[in-house]
């Protein structure tokens, strides 16, 4: 059974063109706003979240991590869809409950494969996340990561190829890939159980940084 | 146009004047004239004294003549020619060494040869045949030479002279003496002088590939920038980014024209700042930062140019050839070294066939390790390229 999604972006042009980027998903839906998604409540595997959701000058739009919130709470496995590659404001999606993130300006492979594993249940973090899951890591904030863990993760934070880092560390890819969605996973957990003082001890984020982007 | 208005020492590739080998060819025949106008003092002197005792006199005097216009000659030639190794001259001297031997017991009786002043053949002969020892190269002809000279001294000495056997062999030890030792230190002095020639143009030349290279590496991401400024399909949106490295290449040619050993361009010291001033001129690279680990560790002054140069160099290679949808750029800091990592997804290349280009092996191998810094290249077609600098932290504090 294929994978079922729903779009909700405030651009028409990508409303139109995930579905032909992702081939392989169902897309039963698509909606500008939250609100509208909330309204109808499809049922689906995945909700594909644009993080900006103005639509123009609109305001009191649900948007960023509270629609992030709202649409998780409700029982959708969120993945984001952006353009937004600021480090912390990806991190508080996770931490506001989305389970992956994606870039528009990713390949329509890539961008499947992001929302077919979250619709999994499965955290998926974009390149931009990997270092800062490294330097947490570093900082002593991923204290129960294994050592295959953590050289999956030195590996991919350098940009590391799936096949080099298998071939190196003498593991089969999909192997490489399940040790780092563990990592995610773990980096996603850290996010959302995260205290603001565990936030500024270990990635040096201020409040307002991460906390407020509501 | 570089190469006269940047560095003078350039001009020292130019022809050896004050090489060190003519300098010791002229001491050499010094050397020769000096004694040599001794030996002649010895002979005029010598036959004033000689001329009553002589048996000959007329011959004994046209022997003399013959030695001083020899002689005479001689010193001109070495003069002129400023340097003693001219076969035919050390020949004809010679020559000169073994008639005088065998013609003076003509002119003198048996008696006088143990008076050297009078009987200065041998002492002629000496010179002679270290002259000869100068002249030459082959051992093997010196010490012939000179030997056979030692048996004429022995022959003549034991039949016609009152030298004996004993006294005559231990004279002629001279002959083999002085011509292998002349021939050894002149060897000795001509090699000398050869090696310091040849280290004298290697340090000349390394010095030019020095400066060349210097002037290469200012010129290198300037000609990348010219091309992508001229070329028509280069996209509008990298244009402003374009303009401003042209701006600061621009600054740093000028730099370079006039003032070649002085200070460079003063750069940020972190390498999180180092990797932004550097990152600032490719926004048209799809780059991922990771930077945090090694943002804020401070990089050597003398290091921090180089480095600078360094990422600029291969992301512009990244820029002509990877054909990247992905560039990270990583830095870290681990036991007082920092590392910074660029890896693009592109097309990456095979090392063995396609060979690091200038900007690869001079700019960025060349450069780092002249500095002590380690750099590894790591590639292979289809799956990009990773290029890693290692290097010292500097001694300072890192910031907080």
């Amino acid at each position: 059974m294929s994978t079922r999604a729903v779009i909700v972006d405030d651009s028409t042009a990508v409303r139109l063109g995930l579905p032909l980027m992702a081939p392989d998903i169902d897309f039963v839906a698509a909606y500008a706003t939250a609100e509208e998604l909330l309204l109808h409540r499809p049922e689906v595997d995945v909700v594909a979240l644009d993080l900006k959701l103005r639509g123009g000058a609109a305001q009191g739009v649900l948007q960023g991590p509270a629609a992030i919130r709202q649409v998780a709470d409700a029982g959708y496995r969120v993945c984001i869809y952006t353009d937004e590659r600021r480090r912390f404001v990806l991190a508080a999606c996770l931490r506001a409950g989305a389970l992956g993130i994606a870039h528009k300006s990713d390949s329509g492979p890539a961008t499947q494969a992001a929302l077919i594993a979250v619709s999994k249940g499965l955290n998926t973090v974009t390149q931009s996340l990997v270092g800062l899951a490294e330097l947490l890591e570093r900082r002593g904030g991923l204290p129960t990561l294994t050592e295959r863990q953590r050289a999956v993760l030195r590996a991919r934070s350098r940009g590391e190829r799936w096949a080099d880092i298998a071939h190196r560390l003498h593991i089969t890819e999909g192997v490489a890939r399940e040790h780092m969605a563990a990592v995610n996973a773990k980096f996603a957990r850290y996010l959302v159980d995260a205290t603001a003082a565990d936030l500024e001890h270990h990635l040096g984020i201020g409040p307002g940084d991460l906390l407020d982007e509501e | 146009m570089l190469r006269s208005s940047t560095n003078p020492t350039v001009e020292l590739a130019g022809p050896p004047d004050g090489s060190a080998l003519p300098e010791a060819e002229r001491i050499l025949s010094l050397g020769v004239i000096i004694i040599r106008v001794g030996v002649l003092a010895q002979v005029v002197s010598g036959t004033a004294r000689g001329l009553d005792l002589s048996d000959n006199p007329t011959l004994y005097l046209l022997l003399a003549g013959v030695v001083t216009l020899e002689s005479v000659v001689l010193m001109a030639v070495l003069w002129r020619a400023k340097r003693p190794r001219l076969k035919p001259w050390g020949l004809v001297d010679l020559a000169l060494g073994f008639a005088m031997m065998a013609a003076l017991p003509l002119a003198l009786p048996g008696a006088l040869m143990s008076d050297s002043w009078i009987w200065w053949a041998a002492s002629l002969a000496i010179n002679t045949t270290g002259n000869f020892g100068l002249t030459q190269t082959s051992w093997w002809w010196v010490g012939t030479s000179s030997i056979a000279m030692s048996v004429l001294y022995v022959v003549i000495g034991t039949t016609y002279g009152d030298l004996g056997l004993h006294r005559s062999v231990t004279e002629s030890l001279n002959y083999p003496i002085f011509g292998f030792g002349v021939l050894l230190v002149s060897r000795y002095l001509r090699s000398m002088a050869t090696r310091a020639d040849a280290d004298r143009r290697a340090a000349v030349e390394a010095m030019r590939q020095s400066e060349m290279n210097r002037a290469r590496l200012v010129v290198h991401d300037a000609s990348t920038l010219l091309r992508l400024l001229g070329d028509p399909s280069t996209p509008a949106a990298i244009l402003p980014a374009l303009q401003n490295q042209a701006r600061q290449e621009s600054a740093q040619i000028r730099n370079f024209l006039s003032e070649p050993f002085g200070p460079r361009a003063l750069l940020p010291e972190s390498l999180g700042e180092i990797i932004s001033s550097v990152t600032t001129g490719f926004p048209d690279l799809p780059m991922e930062f990771a930077t945090d680990l090694g943002a804020d560790v401070l990089v050597p002054r003398q290091h921090a140019p180089a480095v600078a140069r360094a990422l600029t160099t291969v992301l512009h290679n990244v820029r002509r050839h990877a054909q990247a949808t992905q560039v990270v750029i990583h830095a870290d800091q681990e036991d007082e070294q920092w590392e910074v990592t660029v890896r693009d997804d592109g097309v990456g290349f095979d090392e063995r066939e396609h060979p690091h280009g200038f900007g690869l092996a001079s700019q960025v191998i060349g450069e780092l390790t002249r500095l002590g810094l380690q750099v590894a290249i790591a590639s292979a077609p289809g799956h990009g390229t990773a290029v890693t600098i290692t290097g010292p932290c500097a001694k300072e504090r890192a910031r907080p």
